[in-house]
């Protein structure tokens, strides 16, 4: 198993560098004037001393391989460069922005989880009933509704509506804004950002939720024909045993990996959901800062994104052993 | 039900209804089943419209309602007062320059549709041809085609499309070949192991052995037989493409004024949001209901294709 | 006894009895079980009548070809089918107690308690997330509400019962761990943890090897030498049944075609599917294989294919297939009834006394009674006779 886990870190290394590396590449052998954006943006004369001045500073005036390699020397001492908009580390950025998106990312899979599994549950053991086509078909329709589609749908209702019609206090919420301060990393500590919380956290596990109620149906059908299924029903177990204690077991482990890689792409790909709620995440800020042409925050932010999905990844393939133990023998 | 009661009924329907259920997966088989899916062909039906839309726009509502240019100076500036609230003169209303939104609406329809099919034609093309060569030479090809994808697969697709636009400046056509570099890798993938479960089939063998050349191979038998997960991916795909300019759009770093593209309308309708939320909505609505319908029809191609995985 | 309400061939009309009254000592009773399958397509009549009972310690062998309905009967006992889907009438009655329509609750305690079941293939009957080990005991704590330690005793007892070597270490293993051989005797393991009277083993040695299948037969002879239980022998391997079996029971389209001791079916069968089956497999137990007609001494397959469950044939499912239907026959309108034609041998078939007018030393010759048959068509007395047989049957045209 150790084996395992070490051949697979060793495959992630590569991948990240070059996917970096690739980005380096993208944003540096291009058009455009880091220059200009340092000192304020296009118009501006820039006098030949100041520019000399700042090309020495970020090394701009050394051959782009020699940049490549001051780059990498850089991250692998911990320094991430620094912004080329406000002159403040990357690094102190990436630990304002990547703790609220990890916090967004988990509610989000907590809500992914518990709706999403219990729906899929109840809707394969009611197979056909109303409730089951019901199901179906709404979660082929959500499963497609883009996230800013749900989240101004939310908005409205209830952070717009709400205050105008007048609804109950605990149904309005905040359109936007990342609560300040959290209670034990995960929970905010005030009312109003709970208020803040809700509904970005809705709109990003909305499709998702979807998702994994299809295939936990689909799954526990799959999984209730079985043939041990059978000889569990044939050995006088409880239907409650048979559905829970053998048929779900089976049935949650291909749940359990998809919930685990969705971690992995939330954190990174929240950034529609980010901007529609003005929440101060990575996703929000990578915008920003490309929309700017700030390479090194872009860059900086980009890396811990591909690196922490690349550990979910690696973490779920790990967990997978545990769960399934048909694959433990695989190696 | 038993696996064979669920075959045995799939097969007298097909009988009963007139299709050849020695062929499933012929065309007209094909369409029988995929009529069953309701969704499905609704959704059909407004691609359908859609696509009319698209086409036939001008006949619906004057260019210059859409995209403005009365006054030279400035050429996003429409006929009527800004945000008006729909009516019978204008049906969706007129947005914050006084365009009328109906009119950007249904030439939205174009772009979207334009983005959407062109990406996808060129990302399957790219990604069949690779896949194909990936999955029938193997060896080093395979192992190439397979790192590039891993390791674009690992970068988020919309932090990579935004890059990508940045860098290569924001207009449709770099949209298009974004989105279309995006995404061929998914479909590479999948044409690849259908290749790859195709190859070790029997009639490929037999077709060697009379002597048919490689390419005779992939281009006769291999690729019209992989092709099924394809066309599905494919379908999807169109309405990711769409999902994906909207986005870029709605960001700020897809189409640029005066582009009658849904996201670009979506984003300036959230500063009205309070006060005229239709300037947001009706873009959004026709945005959802176009995304909802090629997923829709993409899942009952799937499930028209192969029967055996419909329940 | 009345015929049934539904449309189909008319049954028994037997004034005599069934063999589920016949058995001395039965512990289980079926009495005309039919399980129908409503499908869009109509409906399939897995098992259309059967009516049999087993006695305290029995081995009986179920025998037929793949769709015979040999192994629904099998899973029918302990109301193993779908519910919706699976409708099943008649009557099964376990030491006097109804099964048939029996709550939920009274079928759960006799499932795994009382009857158990065996299984085909035990790498897909076995949970493969669960050790082996914990699927035994987890019978044992329902059952006999056992304490955790004690299921597990008890469940590496059970191990080592089946003779299975290092049954402490066994326990905590997964299914995919044990070879095929292993992996069935665990499954017999599991079924006889709480003792029960009754083992269903539906194909038990399809799957596996030869030599293995030996070992596993010896492991079940030897578990019911020790428990007295008896058991219910599915399968389509003759094989098998020649060496393990008391008496056996050969289905055709779901029903019960013939039903006598091992050597009867064997030597004496009654009833030309029987008969025909017999010739159609290699034996060991006779000089070259079947002398017929031209005595070429080859292998003599059945004419034909089984019918379709959904629309069976109309009289006797067999006769589409069968060597004597020759003229006049009754076969194609009048559903034989399963009568006694020796002591503890029944069969279907209109033709069933004559069948040992020609017996060989491996049965009837089919061919030689047919052309006798067929002699004496025309002849005013047989064909009387004929029509004495379909009017005990209370003749009911059949539609189809």
């Amino acid at each position: 198993m150790l084996g395992y886990a070490i051949r697979r870190v060793a495959q992630a290394i590569p991948v990240v560098f070059l996917a970096i590396s690739l980005l380096f590449f993208l944003f540096y052998v291009l058009p455009g004037d880091p220059v200009t954006i340092i000192s304020g943006g296009t118009g501006r004369n820039i006098p030949e001393a100041t520019r000399q001045n700042i090309e020495e500073k970020y090394g701009f005036d050394d051959p782009i391989p020699v940049q490549f390699v001051n780059y990498w020397k850089g991250v692998l001492t911990g320094d991430l460069g620094t912004s080329y908009r406000t002159g403040t580390p990357v690094w102190e950025t990436v630990k304002q922005v990547a703790p609220n998106s990890i916090r967004l990312a988990l509610w989000a899979l907590m809500l992914e989880a518990v709706i999403g599994i219990g729906v899929g549950l109840v809707s394969s053991v009611k197979r056909y009933s109303f409730f089951d086509t019901l199901v179906t078909l709404t979660t082929t329709i959500a499963m497609a509704i883009p996230v800013f589609v749900t989240g101004y749908l939310l908005i409205y209702f209830f952070a717009i509506r709400s205050f105008q019609d007048g609804w109950p206090a605990w149904m309005r919420m905040r359109s936007g804004g990342t609560p300040d301060e959290w209670f034990l990393f995960i929970f905010p500590a005030s009312d109003d950002g709970w208020r803040k919380l809700i509904l970005p956290a809705i709109a990003l596990a909305f499709v998702q939720i979807a998702v994994i109620a299809r295939m936990m149906r689909a799954t526990m059908l799959e999984t209730i024909n079985t043939d041990y299924i059978r000889t569990a029903r044939a050995k006088g177990l409880t239907e409650r045993a048979v559905v829970f204690r053998h048929g779900l077991r089976n049935a949650l482990i291909p749940i359990v990996t998809l919930i685990g890689l969705d971690f992995g792409t939330l954190v990174g790909a929240a950034v529609l959901t980010e901007t529609v709620f003005s929440y101060n995440g990575m996703g929000s800020a990578i915008v920003k800062a490309a929309q700017l042409r700030d390479v090194p925050v872009v860059l900086g932010l980009t890396m811990v994104v591909v690196i922490v999905y690349l550990f979910v990844n690696l973490l779920i393939d790990l967990s997978y052993g545990m769960l399934d133990p048909r694959i433990r023998y695989e190696d | 039900m038993t696996a064979i009661q669920e075959e045995l009924e799939a097969d007298a329907e097909l009988v009963h209804e007139g299709g050849d259920s020695a062929d499933p997966s012929g065309f007209a088989d094909v369409w029988k089943r995929f009529k069953r899916n309701k969704l499905a062909v609704v959704g059909l039906v407004i691609i359908g419209l859609l696509v009319f839309c698209a086409l036939f726009a001008p006949l619906i509502v004057k260019l210059e309602s859409a995209i403005g240019g009365v006054s030279k100076l400035d050429p996003e500036v429409g006929t009527s007062p800004a945000r008006l609230p729909p009516s019978a003169q204008h049906w969706f209303g007129t947005d914050k320059t006084g365009r009328d939104l109906f009119a950007r609406v249904i030439y939205g329809a174009r772009i979207s549709l334009l983005v959407g099919f062109s990406s996808v034609i060129l990302a399957t093309t790219i990604g069949v041809v690779l896949g194909a060569a990936a999955g029938y030479y193997g060896r080093w090809i395979d192992s190439l085609v397979m790192r590039t994808t891993d390791v674009a697969l690992a970068l988020p697709y919309i932090v990579l499309a935004i890059a990508l636009v940045v860098v290569f400046g924001r207009s449709l056509l770099t949209i298009i070949l974004v989105l279309g570099a995006l995404g061929w890798m998914s479909d590479a993938r999948i044409f690849r192991s259908s290749i790859i479960q195709q190859k070790s089939l029997e009639y490929v063998e037999a077709a060697r052995a009379i002597g048919c050349s490689d390419r005779r191979i992939i281009a006769r038998h291999l690729v019209p037989n992989s092709i099924q997960p394809v066309i599905v991916y494919a379908t999807l795909g169109i309405g990711t493409a769409i999902l994906s300019e909207a986005a870029l759009s709605f960001l700020g770093v897809g189409a640029v004024e005066p582009t009658p593209s849904w996201g670009l309308m979506i984003n300036h309708g959230r500063a009205a949001l309070r006060s005229d939320p239709h300037l947001l909505f009706f873009p959004a609505a026709f945005l959802a209901i176009t995304i909802v319908a090629f997923t829709a029809v993409g899942d009952g191609l799937r499930d028209a294709l192969d029967p055996k995985l419909k329940r | 006894m009345s015929t049934t309400t539904d449309e189909s061939a008319p049954t028994e009309a037997a004034d005599g009895p069934s063999p589920a009254q016949a058995a001395t000592d039965p512990v289980l009773v079926v009495e005309d079980l039919r399980v129908h399958f409503e499908t869009d397509a109509g409906t399939v009549k897995a098992v259309d009548g059967m009516s049999f009972a087993i006695g305290a310690g029995e081995t009986v062998a179920l025998v037929g070809e793949s769709g015979s309905g040999k192994s629904v009967t099998g899973m029918s006992l302990i109301g193993l089918l779908p519910k919706p889907v699976a409708h099943t009438t008649g009557s099964i009655r376990w030491k006097g107690q109804e099964l048939v329509g029996a709550s939920d609750d009274v079928i759960r305690k006799v499932r795994g308690r009382e009857i158990s079941m065996i299984f085909q293939d035990a790498l897909t009957a076995l949970n493969p997330v669960l050790t082996v080990g914990r699927q035994i005991s987890e019978m044992v704590r329902v059952h006999l509400g056992a304490s955790k330690r004690d299921a597990r005793a008890r469940a590496i007892e059970m191990l080592e019962a089946v003779g299975i070597p290092e049954p402490k270490k066994r326990f905590d293993q997964y299914p995919h761990e044990f070879s095929g051989g292993m992996r069935q005797r665990a499954m017999i393991a599991m079924a006889i943890s709480c003792d029960p009277q009754l083992i269903i083993a539906d194909e038990p040695t399809t799957a596996l090897d030869v030599t293995v299948q030996a070992q596993v037969l010896e492991v079940l002879a030897e578990i019911q030498e020790r428990t007295g239980a008896a058991v219910i022998l599915v399968t389509h391997d003759l094989g098998v049944v020649a060496g393990v079996a008391d008496r056996v029971m050969v289905m055709y389209a779901g029903r019960q075609v013939e039903t006598a001791a091992t050597d009867d079916v064997f030597y004496r069968g009654r009833h030309p599917y029987t008969v025909g089956l017999m010739a159609s497999v290699p034996r060991v137990d006779r000089d070259g294989v079947v002398a017929d007609d031209d005595g070429t001494g080859r292998l003599k397959p059945i004419d034909g294919q089984p019918p379709s469950l959904l629309h069976p044939p109309s009289g006797c499912s067999f006769h589409p297939r069968c060597e004597l239907r020759g003229m006049p026959s009754p076969c194609g309108t009048v559903d034989p009834p399963l009568l006694e034609v020796a002591p503890g041998h029944w069969s279907a078939c209109h033709f069933a006394d004559r069948l040992i007018e020609r017996a060989t030393e491996t049965g009837s010759d089919l061919a030689a009674v047919a052309a006798a048959i067929e002699a004496q068509a025309g002849d005013p007395e047989a064909e009387a006779a004929a029509n004495r047989i379909a009017e005990a049957a209370g003749i009911e045209e059949d539609p189809s």
